[in-house]
């Protein structure tokens, strides 16, 4: 039975995310290939120096916010209605999406505004040139702040609906262990509904009145480590759901089945625990924040590493039981058993290779001396390029192609431009990347519109500055291509009429080690919540409380528009 | 090994692409260690021995610098500023003018190209010079927004029997004049 | 629950990674010293910084000597540049001397950074960026502000001049100089 003939009304819906976050994606592509383009001096004539910061703008907030938010939100749905075997509940699921809709309308526009001269709306500039991180006193319209909000509201929104169907599941299967895929989904959104409360206060409490002028200042160090409480459990929500795909699909695609369900618990579990006490890592550079508690930051951090390094573990060993079953044998040589040509596979596999290396140079940034030689530089693009912008991206792209048929009834199109795809992302972002981080240790700066300046130059430190810059403009080109070739695959499927039968299937195969293996302790999401809570406050409760110690709007700064 | 796909052409194109794909990063750090190590081993450790981060090229004229090479004027930058707005960056350029020839003189502002090659064209010229006199000319250009000034083009008149008149034009190169939003 | 003899081994080599990067960052602080940003600069009024009347030296900000071989910049990073340290008014120190940052902004959230060295904050409104340092060989040092700080951000650069200490000591005496000639000037015309 096709997953969209089983349940009609949650295929819908997950039609009607994942369209939202296909756009997004190719607007942020175009975004993306005019940056890579304009700050490596290859062609500057799209949009001017000045409009530069527009673009990033919509480019992360597109890609990094919309995209992803949306995708997940797709994924999800038909996670926990396959694995619970049920619609979704229709209502909560609907008003997510069109909170989310609403946001993402409100922000994007008031950033497209920026490039159409920055009409006065509502007695405000509508624009918002403040970047992905919108860091105080840089002042955006109010609707960008608005609508931001709306995202994660109805982020929020969504996952009460998933919640709704367990306790729905529940009181029909009491004594039954949660599915794999649910738990793993509601594993991650306890983790956002946990870690989104930092950026709710700041732009709710903060950034939306001052930005109306109800409120004079506000202190840019309490807000900005407000956003990095959120900042960086935002990566693990992008990245728990490539986890799902590679520890439930990935097996299936490979031949085999996951190696055990207990590991894959314990690892979203330590997701749930580690993931928020960590935000001061991306503010090892900050005044105002005694250095104690950016180390405690920093050893929570590499306790993160853990769950992550299980993961490759348990993902490698799955893919290679798939490739034995497949007749596979030796040591490495059961690497050449895998159906490197079907685009979901190679997809992910890529996908996971490549998030190995920015794991690699993670450590580096984690590494609280050593970041201070890439803080800031391009170095950091670089490697969030190869965790967002592969891992979860790519990961996202591939299953897309294993999902897409089965939520439509459709067969997949384009069948040759889809196998081709993920390895033209690849490439092109194993050259962008690599060049990204060698340009960051020669110290040029990310988030600028022309890296060049009047009192000096930069130097490489192997290779030369010219080489790099070709690097970046070739990788991101390909990039784009890369993100064109998807879209054409996905445009053609979704309007391409129904008939034949699918290949695919929503049956996941029952782990090697099975759920019977693993602790009941494992699904009480109470106690794990509420020791999240309790690390939270250890790490962030002294600094936060010092930080408004001298008033919540001290030291203050009144709105300055850019 | 991709027995999942249609046709040889398709299989030799994606082993290619792995290839190409694993391979080339793994190159290219390859060289970026060996060079690294080349630098070490040769006793050049980067950082210590390199001292500092090499000049950019010789700039042009800043504040305070003289920008004509005239027999008949001296002149020299007074003030210089960029300001952004968001309809355009306004560059302000003040010139200090003295009549160090033998005839009257006058010095005209004319034009600004930008590091990206536009021209925008706005005059202000000092009066007639009497010898030994000076005078200030100031003059801004609103550029489009994300430009930089990159040179002005001056004139510089002299009227040796107060009826004609010689003019020469000259192309000044303007030095590193930083930008600021008031 | 049962755990395959593979996955402890990798469980085990996965800790002792983990805690060989805590020991290493470790020793890096407490051993060889590598300071941190910290909140060691204090608080200021970025209003007060932008309207000059803060009553410290970032009213004036420059090169202060605070002692034998000890050197105090104050600097005020400001939409779109350095005071001192842009344009043709780069930051002066000299070389082996025990120098000082004291950064703070004027408006929005910028960064200060000296390229090629570990010199690398964050300058945020309200709040003094202290970080110490000596340059051992003299040279001109590239600095940037890394953090995107409006429409001509990419323009914030400036530049670090670490001279040889004699020839240091020279410009500064050319400076008090010039400084007491131009006074002497002032008073003679009065």
């Amino acid at each position: 039975m096709v997953f969209v003939d089983s349940y009609p009304k949650t295929s819908k819906l997950v039609r009607s995310e994942f369209l939202v976050a296909f756009v997004a994606l190719g607007i942020g592509a175009l975004f993306g290939v005019v940056q890579a383009l304009h700050r490596t001096g290859v062609f500057r004539g799209f949009v001017s120096s000045a409009d530069y910061y527009t673009i990033l703008t919509g480019h992360g907030v597109l890609l990094a916010l919309v995209f992803t938010t949306f995708f997940i939100a797709g994924l999800f749905t038909w996670a926990v209605a396959n694995s619970l075997e049920r619609e979704l509940p229709q209502r909560i699921a609907w008003s997510a999406f069109w909170i989310m809709l609403t946001g993402t309308v409100l922000a994007a526009v008031s950033i497209i505004g920026g490039l159409v001269g920055a009409p006065s709306i509502l007695g405000h500039d509508l624009k918002a040139d403040v970047l992905f991180t919108f860091y105080a006193p840089m002042k955006a319209h109010p609707a960008f702040y608005i609508g931001a909000a709306l995202i994660i509201v109805g982020s929020w929104v969504a996952g009460l609906a998933y919640f709704k169907s367990l306790w729905e599941w529940r009181s029909e299967n009491p004594d039954e262990r949660i599915p794999l895929q649910t738990f793993m989904v509601l594993t991650t959104m306890l983790m956002w509904y946990v870690s989104t409360i930092g950026v709710a206060v700041e732009v709710v409490a903060f950034l939306i009145p001052w930005s109306l002028g109800l409120i004079q200042n506000v202190d840019p160090l309490l807000t900005r480590t407000l956003f990095w409480y959120f900042g960086h459990p935002v990566v693990y929500f992008w990245l728990m759901p490539a986890y799902l795909v590679w520890y439930t699909i990935l097996p299936k695609l490979a031949g085999g089945r996951l190696f055990s369900d207990p590991l894959a618990r314990v690892v979203f579990v330590a997701f749930l625990l580690l993931s928020t006490p960590v935000g001061f890592h991306h503010q090892y550079t900050d005044p105002g924040i005694p250095s104690g508690y950016k180390f405690i930051a920093m050893t929570n951090t590499m306790f993160l590493l853990l769950p992550s390094l299980l993961t490759a573990f348990t993902v490698v060993a799955s893919v290679e039981h798939g490739a034995r079953q497949r007749g596979a044998k030796g040591y490495l040589s059961w690497l050449r058993n895998l159906p490197w040509g079907k685009p979901a596979f190679a997809g992910c596999m890529l996908a996971g290779l490549m998030f190995a290396a920015g794991g690699f140079s993670g450590m580096i940034n984690a590494g609280m001396n050593i970041n201070y030689l890439i803080h800031n530089t391009i170095w950091v693009p670089g490697h969030f390029h190869l965790t967002v912008g592969t891992a979860f991206a790519l990961t996202a792209m591939a299953i897309s192609y294993w999902l897409v048929p089965q939520i439509t009834g459709k067969k997949l199109r384009q069948r040759s431009i889809a196998t081709l795809q993920p390895y033209v992302w690849f490439v092109g972002m194993a050259v962008m990347s690599n060049a990204m981080h060698r340009a960051g240790l020669a110290g040029i700066p990310r988030r600028t519109a022309e890296p060049t300046y009047d009192e000096f130059a930069f130097e490489g430190v192997a290779g030369t500055v010219g080489e790099m810059r070709i690097q970046i403009a070739i990788g991101g080109f390909l990039l784009f291509v890369g993100a064109a070739m998807f879209l054409i695959v996905m445009a053609d499927t979704l309007l391409a009429r129904r008939g034949g039968t699918l290949s695919v299937n929503s049956n996941i195969p029952e782990p090697l080690s099975g759920a019977d293996h693993s602790p009941r302790i494992l699904d009480n999401y109470k106690l794990w919540t509420a020791i999240a809570l309790l690390l939270i406050v250890i790490a962030y409760g002294p600094p936060l409380a010092s930080m408004v110690a001298d008033g919540l709007f001290a030291p203050g700064s009144p709105p300055i528009p850019v | 090994m991709f027995d999942d796909v249609d046709g040889p052409e398709q299989k030799t194109l994606l082993r290619l692409l792995i290839i190409v794909g694993i391979g080339l990063p793994i190159l290219i750090e390859v060289v970026t260690f060996g060079s690294m190590m080349g630098h070490h081993l040769t006793g050049d450790t980067g950082g210590e021995a390199v001292p500092g981060t090499p000049t950019a090229e010789p700039a042009g004229a800043d504040v305070g610098d003289p920008i004509l090479k005239s027999a008949n004027v001296s002149a020299r930058i007074d003030a210089a500023s960029v300001v952004t707005a968001d309809d355009g960056w306004r560059f302000t350029l003040t010139v200090n003018v003295t009549n160090t020839g033998s005839d009257p003189t006058a010095v005209r502002l004319d034009s600004v190209t930008t590091r990206s090659g536009e021209t925008v064209a706005d005059t202000a010229s000092t009066g007639q010079l009497p010898v030994g006199d000076t005078d200030d000319v100031t003059q801004s250009w609103l550029l489009p927004p994300g430009e930089r000034p990159d040179t002005v083009a001056v004139t510089v008149f002299v009227y040796p029997d107060g009826e004609s008149v010689q003019s020469t034009q000259y192309t000044v190169a303007l030095g590193d004049i930083p930008v600021s939003n008031r | 629950m049962q755990v395959h003899r593979f996955e402890k081994v990798w469980l085990g080599a996965a800790i002792l990674l983990i805690v060989g990067f805590i020991a290493t960052i470790a020793y890096g602080s407490v051993g060889v010293g590598v300071g941190m940003v910290d909140d060691s600069g204090g608080q200021i009024s970025a209003e007060e910084v932008q309207n000059g009347n803060t009553d410290t030296p970032f009213d004036d900000p420059g090169v202060v000597k605070t002692g034998d071989d000890k050197y105090t910049v104050y600097v005020v990073a400001r939409q779109f540049q350095f005071v001192p340290g842009s344009g043709d008014n780069p930051i002066q120190v000299p070389a082996g001397a025990n120098v000082t940052f004291r950064v703070t902004s004027a408006d929005v959230v910028h960064g200060f950074s000296v390229v090629e060295t570990n010199i690398n904050t964050m300058v945020i409104p309200g709040q003094v960026s202290e970080v110490s340092a000596r340059f051992n060989e003299p040279g001109t040092y590239g600095l940037i502000c890394h953090e995107y700080c409006g429409a001509a951000h990419h323009t914030m650069g400036g530049s670090v001049e670490v001279v040889p200490p004699e020839e240091y000591d020279m410009q500064q005496e050319n400076i008090d100089q010039s400084a007491d000639d131009a006074q002497a000037q002032e008073e003679a015309d009065q």
